[in-house]
């Protein structure tokens, strides 16, 4: 018995520790690392979980299929992407992030909740049940060799598009003006405001700046699943959002440093298990967010002490 | 009234129903220190606090330079040239003492420029501990810190909320004469205080405010009168 336990451990392992499988978990960390950035930086500025984040990407997904459709070339595909996800993100801030500044955490999520299911549902009766195909970025699926190891052409833009996003948002928090505002507005919204800090500008960046990472991860998606419908993208966005709350919500870098860890142990766990038991995927992840909630629910990346910035 | 900077009318505020500020009438003019003194839930913070539109104003108005604040949000009235020292200061504890002070210029209605050199060559100390987290700073420091960000915006009117609070005696001679010179330089300025004698004496007149109404008026010259200040606190 404890040799055939040993025996399961060893092929685990050694698929786990397999290059193929550890470039394949650090692209999709790399995704959903992206998608717990734009989580956490609208929630540090307005303290707001946006259940509809995903619904954004979903709508970028849409748009890159309507494109693809009607034949247009993939630039244009990408741009109507960019502006269908900003517009929204836009809207949802205007229409109902601003007018419940102040409100309840619950009333936000709810009303969180509530847009997602409107944008769901208008794209259901716009697209039907089984959706549109974004198949002009399909080449991108295609391996390149390195070494040994084939890796997607789309896990290496995913990496790369990633590391680019991240950098430029440490540049715009950390070397501009309106970054110095939105850590201000993270850390204390009320006393920002008393100094100066125009809250709907803030807010209004944050929302755009988590668009735009709603947008990249569209594309990316899109070539990984070319098949967009009503539903896309929701799975990933509560496995990020479990990822950003173990990684620790109330400060940037652990929530992203979650959405990456969520995105690896997928991605290692979904490359490693037998294909026989790959549907038990989810309980694997979601157990043990439940472990690592246990031992540290401030968060795995949290340093042990009271945190004050939000950002 | 001639130099008239900051003018409340009849302000009047309420939490719910349960009246914090009633009828509340008061200005200051450029180069003037008023003192708003009185016991624990007087009103004096929230006074401050309406006229910078942090909370709401029930009646009353309150007038910059003739032109009405109410209803305005409280970064807007910041632009517009009221500044606040909130109590506890307030700093945004992780970032550096020079971000905190950039912070300041949201606030500032003029260019923007560098605009760091005039609170540098009034405190010195935050020059030398530019790059240092603002909550690595002792009190006084971070007293002087709040002062700074909110000169930074180069107001008009000035308002402190208990600027002297938790601080060691040669740190509050510091932060009055610090006062002193700010006034000099024609800022109108709204300080409300605990320290109530230490304000009488450097204020032009004090108001001091109980239940929320203004009981009495004290000049410089009447410090030393505190039986009539016991009674105003008492009444």
């Amino acid at each position: 018995m404890s040799g055939a336990l040993a025996s399961v451990l060893t092929d685990f392992l050694g698929d786990a520790l397999d290059a193929q499988v550890q470039v394949d978990a650090i692209g999709l960390g790399a995704v959903f690392a992206l998608m717990a950035v734009g989580i956490g930086l609208v929630f540090g500025v307005l303290r707001l979980v946006n259940f509809a984040y995903g619904q954004l990407v979903m709508a970028g997904g849409f748009a890159l299929a309507f494109a693809s459709d009607r034949g247009w070339p993939v630039a244009v595909g990408i741009v109507l992407c960019f502006a269908v996800v900003l517009v929204l993100s836009l809207a949802m801030d205007v229409v109902v992030f601003r007018p419940l500044r102040g409100q309840s955490p619950a009333v936000m999520l709810i009303a969180t909740f509530a847009v997602a299911f409107l944008l769901q549902s208008i794209a259901l009766l716009w697209f039907g049940p089984l959706g549109k195909t974004a198949a002009s970025l399909a080449d991108l699926n295609r391996p390149v060799s390195v070494g040994d190891v084939e890796i997607r052409k789309i896990t290496i833009v995913a990496i790369v598009a990633a590391a680019i996003c991240l950098g430029l948002l440490a540049l715009l928090l950390n070397r501009t003006s309106i970054g110095l505002h939105m850590r201000a507005a993270a850390m204390d919204f009320q006393t920002a405001r008393l100094v100066g800090v125009r809250a709907n500008l803030v807010s209004a960046a944050a929302v755009l700046i988590a668009g735009v990472l709603a947008a990249v991860v569209a594309v990316i998606l899109t070539v990984q699943f070319p098949t967009v419908t009503p539903t896309f993208a929701l799975r990933e966005t509560i496995i990020v959002l479990a990822g950003v709350v173990v990684g620790g919500m109330n400060r940037l870098l652990p929530a992203t440093l979650g959405g990456f860890a969520i995105g690896y142990v997928s991605g290692i766990l979904g490359g490693a298990l037998p294909t026989a038991q790959s549907q038990y995927l989810p309980s694997f992840v979601f157990g043990l967010v439940i472990l690592v909630l246990l031992v540290r629910p401030a968060g795995l990346f949290t340093r042990g002490r009271p945190t004050v910035e939000r950002v | 009234m001639s130099g008239t900077l900051l003018e409340l009318e009849g302000l009047e505020v309420a939490y719910g129903r349960v009246p914090a500020v009633r009828g509340l009438s008061l200005t200051v003019a450029a180069g003037e220190i008023v003192g708003l003194i009185g016991p624990n839930g007087a009103g004096k913070s929230t006074t401050l606090h309406a006229v910078m539109g942090a909370v709401h104003a029930r009646r009353g108005d309150v007038l910059l330079e003739g032109r009405s604040l109410r209803g305005r949000s409280p970064e807007a009235i910041a632009r517009s040239g009221v500044a606040l020292v909130p109590e506890g200061r307030r700093l945004f504890g992780e970032l550096t003492v020079e971000e905190n002070l950039r912070l300041g210029l949201a606030g500032r209605r003029g260019p923007r420029g560098n605009g760091l050199g005039a609170v540098y060559e009034l405190f010195p100390m935050l020059s030398d501990f530019r790059r240092r987290s603002a909550g690595a700073l002792s009190g006084g420091q971070q007293q002087q810190l709040a002062i700074a960000r909110a000169l930074v915006a180069e107001p008009s009117v000035l308002l402190l909320d208990e600027p002297s609070l938790g601080l060691a005696p040669t740190v509050v001679d510091l932060v009055f004469s610090t006062l002193a010179t700010i006034r000099e330089r024609g800022l109108g300025i709204l300080l409300v205080e605990q320290r109530a004698q230490r304000t009488v004496a450097a204020a032009d007149r004090t108001h001091v405010l109980a239940h929320g109404e203004l009981q009495l008026t004290l000049t410089p010259e009447e410090a030393g009168d505190t039986d009539r200040m016991v009674a105003a606190y008492l009444s």
